[in-house]
């Protein structure tokens, strides 16, 4: 198949070749260093964000953070605030904004503002893409709704665990929401599935849920027992 | 190759595809083909991203660095070996890396200011007070990091940092929760409750002989007798050929030859000196004044005494000690030489003043004699022929005691002692098997089974030894005879409480339509025994007063329980069976609690909250992520 072709000859071919789809050829070069470019542009942008809003975030912490035994002044309350609600604004629905959110409301609780602090963790639950972050907000929002008396908004959120790792966790607070309803037969059942799938790591939770469930008036059998 | 892929080059396919290999070329350089051929080892993977034996190293070696600051250097060494530390490491290792990948996939990252920031702050890079660019990277080299790697370093650390207070720190406890745990943490219960003790039915307790042969089967586990084994032993020992080695008068001569030639008779030259300070204003009339008492004929010491400047050997009379030439300054030992014994110098100038010198005694060192050598020379002569004695005998024994089954003859030939151990198990070995490399051979499975020869264990320089296991019995139960008296105290013990068992039944179904208290002192069962009932009155769940498993038991009972002022038994982990009569919950009194143990009770609950948080995130990240270990 090797047709030997002159210099000439091979000129020839590839000045036609050109006229032909020399046109269609620069466009496509055109096109790829186009969106070679722009996509770095992008990324580049991308990353710019994310530096801004973890430069926010930091400074949030670092206005929000306290030595032991300190309380949070006005000043520093009404900056970590601030920071909080400009990566609402300016970077909604990242990570960083639903970060945000949740130490807004930690402050807010803190400040006994817990209208306001449902009003942030409701944010950060329409705004989270992440699934691990699910099991931090829906427990903080159950607990809030608890202390409001809305139990069953808030047995709705934590009627299951999206995850193993958190049946543990969601058990122990259904029983306290049970306990708060008056409902002792569910609570202690929920406690105890707290207690049976507690992983080892957290064993330091056994005794708070033990002592929470010696509260549920259900009687324990060595003494039905002895009866 | 080129002519033919010329050749082959035609047509406009071939040109694009040219001009397609080339445009990776020109964006990503040559260098991306090459640079990710990195040949250390993988030894785990997360998420398809590998985690090297270098990076395990590094963190080993972190780990044992912390271990060793926090424990300090008595620290097991054991607790520091790789096998003990390897799989916890690379565990969190491994859960540094998923981390850090879904914090990633987040979005979260640092931006060169914050890392800056913290560089900057950071006193470890600071001189003075202030950050040293010099000082910054003299760090980063020492550590191995280029600013680009530490720079990523320190993006993983931010966004860790900020992923876990994310988590963990944004986690709060309501005013409502921390009252209720307090409150529950300061409830009280009230109890009344009997012991009965072990001792007052242990006396009347009867063991028959089937009840503890019935006991010993079943418990066999208890009355093991460890492994056992009996071996013997060749060892050579450089100190063993000491005695044997007779060293003759000849040799001891060229010995002591050698010796002398290296000898240099040495010349000893004792000092005294008169110390004057040049700069003093009176310096010369005193120097003349000294020198003319002197040529006088008075006693140096005396003028030592009178005028001398160096206060540590005036009081002496000036007296300096011996030397043999290097001593003293350079011009102080050149016109020492130079003097007679009883003679005295011009004054002589040094950095320390001047000085006038005298010479008071000279001696002469002389090579020690034949007789004052000859124990020494004897001596190492003959461990330098031990030393060959031994090299060749443990050549011989590493050649005759190879895989036999007899060490007898091997001994005779060597003209050692062979030796022969006692029975022993791991705890129990004595004299030679006592050395932990022994003892573990003589444990070996293999040695066990074929009753052949160890390898030569070396131990030290001049030791040797070959062992072999001449008899070996496996674990196994003791005979019934050999434990009998034990058997009998543990049937004893488990009947007694058995039967207190049955008394606190038999109790507990008599206390029915009466009270606890009447029941209990008009019980007949156990003889003679009085029991006393004990009231326990608010008792919290930290108290130490009662049992703890009578406490911790008591507060497990629910509210309800209390109500129903039910009896039970307990039984005690001492020995002994409680009898208990539940009675009544005292809530927490709040009014009794200030607002600063409130508020250290919310810190403590908040952070308890979000410690769980921060542990059940991380669960969900390592269990999602596709973890293989090479």
């Amino acid at each position: 198949m090797a047709t030997h072709l002159t210099e000439e000859e091979q000129i020839e071919s590839l000045k036609r070749w050109w006229s032909e789809n020399g046109k269609f050829t620069v466009i496509v070069v055109l096109a790829a260093i186009a969106g070679y470019f722009g996509w770095q542009a992008w990324t580049k942008h991308q990353v710019q964000q994310k530096q801004e809003a973890s430069s926010l975030y930091q400074s949030m912490l670092d206005s929000s953070t306290l030595a032991p035994g300190e309380t949070l002044d006005e000043d520093k309350y009404n900056r970590a605030i601030s920071l909080g609600k400009q990566l609402q604004e300016g970077f909604s629905g990242s990570y960083y904004s639903v970060a945000g959110a949740l130490m807004m409301a930690k402050l807010d609780v803190e400040k006994g503002s817990l209208d306001s602090a449902i009003t942030y963790l409701e944010w950060a639950k329409k705004n989270n893409d992440d699934a691990e972050l699910d099991i931090v907000i829906d427990p903080r929002l159950a607990r809030l709704y608890v202390a409001k008396e809305k139990f069953d908004e808030a047995l709705a959120l934590v009627a299951k665990a999206p995850k193993p790792a958190a049946v543990s966790s969601y058990a122990e607070l259904r029983g306290d929401i049970y306990a708060a309803k008056g409902d002792s037969a569910k609570s202690s059942e929920s406690y105890q599935l707290a207690l049976s799938s507690l992983s080892d790591q957290q064993s330091n939770r056994r005794r708070f849920i033990e002592m929470k469930l010696s509260e549920q008036a259900v009687s324990s059998s060595s003494v039905a027992e002895a009866e | 190759m080129l002519q033919s892929f010329r050749d082959n080059l035609k047509g406009g396919v071939a040109i694009i595809l040219v001009g397609l290999i080339c445009i990776p070329f020109a964006i990503f350089g040559i260098d991306s083909l090459f640079s990710q051929s990195s040949v250390v080892p993988e030894v785990a993977e997360v998420n398809g991203k590998s985690i090297t034996q270098y990076e395990l190293d590094q963190a080993l070696q972190l780990q044992k660095r912390q271990l060793v600051q926090q424990f300090g250097e008595n620290l097991p060494p054991d607790f520091l070996s790789d096998d003990r530390l390897r799989q916890p490491v690379l565990e969190s290792l491994v859960q540094r890396k998923a981390l850090l990948q879904a914090a990633e996939k987040s979005g979260l990252t640092a931006s060169e200011k914050q890392l800056n920031e913290i560089i900057l702050s950071s006193p470890e890079y600071q001189v003075n007070g202030k950050f040293d660019t010099l000082r910054f990277q003299q760090v980063l080299r020492g550590a191995g990091y280029t600013v680009a790697t530490y720079k990523g370093l320190l993006t993983d650390e931010v966004v860790l940092n900020q992923y876990a207070t994310t988590v963990g720190q944004s986690n709060f406890a309501l005013d409502s929760e921390v009252k209720a745990l307090t409150k529950l943490g300061l409830q009280t219960r009230d109890f009344d409750f009997v012991t009965l003790d072990i001792n007052t039915v242990l006396p009347t307790i009867e063991v028959s002989d089937a009840e503890i042969d019935e006991y010993y089967q079943s418990h066999q586990d208890r009355y093991l007798e460890p492994e056992s084994v009996v071996i013997e032993a060749v060892e050579i020992n450089t100190d063993d050929f000491l005695a044997n080695i007779e060293v003759s008068e000849e040799a001891l001569k060229q010995e002591y030859d050698a010796e002398v030639k290296n000898y240099q008779a040495t010349t000893e030259r004792r000092a005294s000196h008169i110390l004057l300070d040049d700069s003093a204003d009176d310096y010369q009339e005193t120097l003349a004044s000294i020198q003319s008492r002197i040529a006088s004929g008075e006693d140096f010491a005396t003028l030592a005494k009178e005028f001398s400047q160096d206060f540590g050997s005036k009081d002496s009379g000036g007296d300096v000690g011996y030397t043999s030439g290097s001593t003293f300054v350079e011009p102080f030992e050149t016109a020492l030489a130079n003097l007679s014994v009883g003679g005295i110098s011009e004054p002589v100038e040094s950095q320390f003043g001047v000085h006038i010198i005298k010479l008071t005694d000279v001696q002469e060192k002389a090579a020690p004699t034949f007789d004052e050598l000859r124990f020494e020379l004897a001596q190492r002569i003959k461990t330098s022929e031990a030393e060959t004695v031994f090299v060749q005998k443990s050549e011989l024994l590493a050649d005759i005691a190879y895989n036999v089954n007899d060490l007898k003859p091997v001994a005779d030939e060597l003209g050692v002692e062979l030796w022969t151990s006692a029975r022993f198990n791991r705890q129990t070995p004595a004299g030679l098997a006592a050395n932990p490399e022994v003892l573990d051979q003589a444990f070996d499975e293999d040695l066990i089974a074929s009753g052949r020869t160890s390898d030569i264990i070396s131990l030290g320089d001049n030791r040797s030894v070959v062992i072999r296991v001449i008899e070996h019995t496996p674990e196994s139960v003791k005979l019934l005879e050999q434990v009998k008296e034990q058997v009998a105290e543990s049937v004893k013990a488990d009947k007694a409480q058995q039967r207190l068992l049955e008394v606190a039944d038999e109790l507990l179904a008599s206390a029915k339509g009466t009270s606890f208290s009447e029941a209990v002192s008009n019980q007949t069962l156990l003889e003679g025994v009085e029991l006393t009932l004990t009231q326990a009155r608010e008792v919290s769940r930290q108290q130490t007063e009662f049992p703890s498993d009578l406490v911790s038991e008591i507060f497990s009972y629910s509210k309800s329980d209390a109500e129903n002022t039910a009896f039970s038994k307990v039984e005690l982990a001492s020995g002994g069976v409680a009898l208990v009569q539940f009675l009544e919950v005292k809530e927490g009194d709040l009014t009794k609690v200030s607002e600063q143990e409130l508020n250290a009770v919310n810190a403590q609950l908040a952070q308890a909250y979000g410690n769980a948080d921060i542990s059940n995130v991380r669960k969900v990240i390592v269990d999602e992520s596709d973890v293989e270990y090479r």
